[in-house]
């Protein structure tokens, strides 16, 4: 929990701009140095222990060193190797990833958090990690790639990376973490000028924060929501204002950037109340912090100073505050630069420069222009509608199975005999049917370890010894004897179960098998990485491929994988002799198709057979995934 | 790197499967192609040898006990930066020689390949090229993914739809149950990106595609 909340503290650090890692630093710099000692020592720590010690160090260093920082990481992935510990790997290339973010090599870095995204996937299946380990790798990564679009003004993306630890911080019940979540997506709906959603995610931030009782995580948001409301409201923006002042005044020697904010903000309230007198301190004093901290704020701070002078009419000063507060950059200006563009055309008016003022009104269109497309200004992100959606299912299904349970009882007293019939009927009935189906189940997943034992003994076993028996060999047919060998073992231990497949999912598998056979062309599309029965699914399709090969006479197969998040569809078609439908078919419809419906009815899908004498065959399966049960799964 | 045989690339081969490395062992020092200085059968201890010795080459297998020769390359490369890596493994499967390639590999060997080629891979890639072995060269050609088009069957509803039939009706004349084709304008409308089968039938028009 509490590196979580870290993380996200980190992700506001960025987007807010403030440094409340001074406070870490002095009490850091002691561990450091004594675990640097450690590993120096006549006894250096050995093993886990020493993973442990360069784990920390790597910690301890990014505000110190960013050169011994990285060593640390590096030195902790490669005993991560060593001694297989999937979560120090992860930390590791977390790490690795924030360094190269530092750099500003943003690729590098999404390379090292998706490594890391897909190893913390794998940690699932091991049982030395708990779920909240792995509830909080995911958190943290989702936080980091989210700052990692963030950063490149790929705001919706960003959104959506952030929003997709929200279920997370939910189920963990981690307030603080949502209520940090909330606000920064708060404030990113407010750069993008769209002040409702940005209001909603404020004010749920605030209910987080009041829930947790935290006085930094309630004055965070107020601060957000003095910002929409200083336009709209005296009254409400006043309320929501003082408090968060008030926080930030006793705080301000840790949070200058965010007090600087605060008292910009108040500045403005108070020219609302035409006490400019006071306004003008409250300028002044958001100068003197403002200078120190990041572009956004300073630009911030600037245009209330220049809001002030031109209350009081001092023009000049005006103008040189104003031309401070905004980017020198016209492609680096966001929303709030606009409502400067409008102040600055205003003085140039005042002071009867017409040119420089149509230029900045010119601006100001142009920015307009910019934001104001529907996708941007009302950017709900996918993620939010489905969660809200999923959500609300939830809530459906929970009504309906009350009024099954109302509905059930009124049955049983009125027909209670012939229900107890009815249901020794049923219930032989099943009883067959779950023993049928059990029966194929245990069947498959027997196959599938076998599979899986002989294609590793295959590949690790028998690869070695015809490797060396190879390297013995002198004569030519011997040779070429033992390649064939090679060979003919790589497709047997490949085709059993491709190794690519439990690595890299069923879509690079796929890939890969139709890449080496000569007609058959694979394409993909979707959006999931990886996807439920991905061993089933490959099996499968290897087989109607290897059936459409062998007997349909087809010049051309094609394999098409969907995989959404609601459900996964394959495709195998050909250009082949085809065959009758079924019914006036013989009985066997198109070559062991039977036996493979049975498979796809084991994982729960449903496959449809497409076929005319003389026009090909096309066969279509579908698996719907039911992504909440999914998580419950998990949990 | 800087002892007597310095004329000879020093190399280090990593595999986990003994009696394999030190044929190869052999093999190099038979065709005067390099000098092996040390073998590893982990990663742990190619990242150890690599650190002391900084060899010109190393020959990895991609399959070892405690990881995945190619992930842990840059881990690798980070300890020795001038050695050149060479990638000597079982594995043919594009999708592994595609990615030793985007992790900066110089060189790739299958083990089927000949002593020839493996003497080859040293000298180019200790030249500062690129080597990889005619088998994988011939699996790498054909095209991984085609980009996604609409199959016959898919082709047949749109068809339909742009007929103006509704799904109950398409589902009757192709003999098929409702929901099978409603999973096809599924599949249709992401496909064409289509959100309503309005656009459907305006993208079906525009791209004549019935």
């Amino acid at each position: 929990m509490k590196s979580s909340v870290r993380t996200l503290l980190f992700l506001l650090l960025l987007i807010g701009g403030i440094g409340t890692s001074a406070a870490y630093r002095d009490h850091r710099g002691v561990r450091i140095d004594s675990l640097e000692a450690l590993l120096h020592s006549a006894n250096p720590p050995q093993g886990e222990e020493l993973l442990g010690v360069y784990l920390d160090l790597m910690r301890g260093y990014p505000p110190v060193d960013a050169a011994r920082w990285e060593m640390y990481a590096r030195k902790a992935l490669a005993l991560s190797y060593r001694l297989n510990k999937l979560n120090a790997r992860e930390g590791a290339l977390y790490n690795l990833g924030l360094m190269a973010y530092g750099r500003d090599e943003f690729d590098t870095a999404l390379g090292y958090y998706q490594w890391a995204l897909a190893l913390t996937d794998s940690m699932r299946h091991d049982k030395r990690y708990s779920s909240s380990t792995i509830d909080d790798n995911l958190s943290q990564l989702y936080g980091a790639i989210g700052n990692l679009y963030n950063m490149q003004d790929q705001l919706l993306l960003a959104i959506e990376y952030y929003q997709r630890a929200l279920p997370i911080f939910e189920r963990n019940g981690w307030l603080e973490s949502q209520c940090i979540l909330y606000h920064n997506v708060g404030e990113l709906y407010l750069s993008m000028g769209n002040n409702e959603k940005a209001e909603q995610n404020y004010l749920l931030a605030l209910e987080r924060g009041e829930q947790a009782k935290d006085s930094l995580m309630m004055a965070l948001p107020r601060k957000g929501l003095a910002k929409i409301y200083l336009g709209q409201e005296y009254d409400k923006a006043r309320q929501t204002l003082l408090p968060a002042y008030e926080y930030y005044h006793a705080h301000r020697a840790e949070e200058p950037g965010d007090y600087a904010e605060i008292l910009a903000s108040m500045a403005r309230l108070c020219l609302q109340s035409d006490s400019t007198e006071r306004a003008k301190a409250y300028a002044e004093e958001a100068l003197t912090y403002a200078d120190a901290v990041m572009t956004e704020i300073r630009c911030d701070a600037y245009a209330a100073a220049c809001e002030v002078a031109m209350a009081e009419g001092h023009w000049q000063q005006a103008l040189e505050y104003g031309l401070q507060s905004v980017h020198d950059d016209d492609d680096e200006a966001t929303y709030s630069d606009a409502s400067c563009y409008v102040l600055l055309a205003d003085i140039y008016t005042q002071l009867g420069d017409k040119e420089k003022a149509r230029l900045y009104i010119n601006k100001v269109y142009d920015m307009m222009a910019r934001f104001a497309t529907e996708h941007y200004q009302s950017g709900i992100t996918q993620m939010e509608i489905l969660y809200e959606t999923e959500k609300k299912q939830a809530a459906i299904e929970q009504l309906t199975r009350e009024k099954r349970w109302l509905t059930m009882g009124a049955v049983l007293s009125g027909v209670v005999l012939l229900l107890v019939a009815l249901l020794f009927f049923l219930l032989w009935r099943s009883v067959r049917l779950t023993r049928r189906h059990a029966l194929v189940t245990a069947k498959l997943e027997g196959e599938r370890t076998e599979r899986v034992r002989i294609a590793r003994d295959l590949h690790d076993r028998l690869g070695g010894i015809l490797t060396a028996l190879r390297m013995q060999l002198s004569e030519p047919t011997a040779l070429s004897l033992t390649d064939d060998a090679i060979r003919e073992m790589r497709n047997v231990s490949h085709h059993l179960l491709p190794d690519s497949l439990t690595r890299y999912g069923l879509r690079t598998a796929l890939s890969d098998y139709c890449q080496t056979m000569k007609n058959v062309t694979f394409s993909f599309m979707g959006e999931e990485q990886r996807i439920a029965h991905e061993e089933a699914i490959y099996c499968i399709v290897y087989e109607l491929v290897n059936n459409a090969v062998k007997h349909s006479g087809a010049e051309h197969i094609r394999v098409q994988l969907v995989a959404q998040r609601d459900y996964t569809a394959v495709n195998v078609s050909d250009d082949g002799k085809g065959f009758a439908p079924p019914g006036q078919a013989t009985a066997d419809d198109g070559s062991g198709l039977q036996g493979i419906r049975e498979r796809v009815a084991a994982i729960g899908g449903t496959m449809d057979v497409f076929a005319r004498q003389g026009e090909g065959t096309e066969i279509n399966i579908e698996l719907k995934i039911n992504t909440r049960n999914d998580e419950q799964r998990e949990q | 790197m800087t002892n007597k045989e310095s004329s000879k690339p020093a190399v280090i081969i990593a595999d986990d499967h003994r009696m394999v490395a030190e044929g190869i062992a052999h093999l190099i020092e038979k065709g005067h192609a390099g000098h092996v200085c040390a073998i590893a059968s982990t990663l742990g201890e190619a990242e150890a040898l690599l650190t002391e010795h900084q060899p010109d080459v190393l020959l990895l297998d991609v399959a070892l006990s405690d990881g995945d020769g190619i992930d842990a390359l840059p881990v690798l490369a980070a300890v020795s930066p001038t050695t050149h890596f060479v990638v000597l493994t079982m594995y043919a499967e594009p999708s592994v020689i595609r990615r030793a390639l985007e992790v900066g590999v110089e060189g790739y060997l299958l083990k089927s390949a000949g002593v020839d080629e493996l003497i080859a891979a040293i000298q180019t890639v200790t030249g500062g090229g690129t080597y990889i072995c005619r088998e994988a060269k011939s699996i790498n050609r054909k095209a991984g993914e085609a980009p996604p088009a609409l199959t016959p069957r898919e082709r047949e509803v749109l068809r339909l739809i742009v007929q103006g039939k509704t799904i109950k009706e398409i589902a009757d004349e192709l003999c098929l149950s409702f929901e099978t084709i409603h999973s096809y304008t599924k599949y249709l409308r992401l496909k064409l990106d289509c959100n309503n089968t309005a656009s459907l039938v305006r993208v079906a028009m525009e791209r004549h595609l019935v």
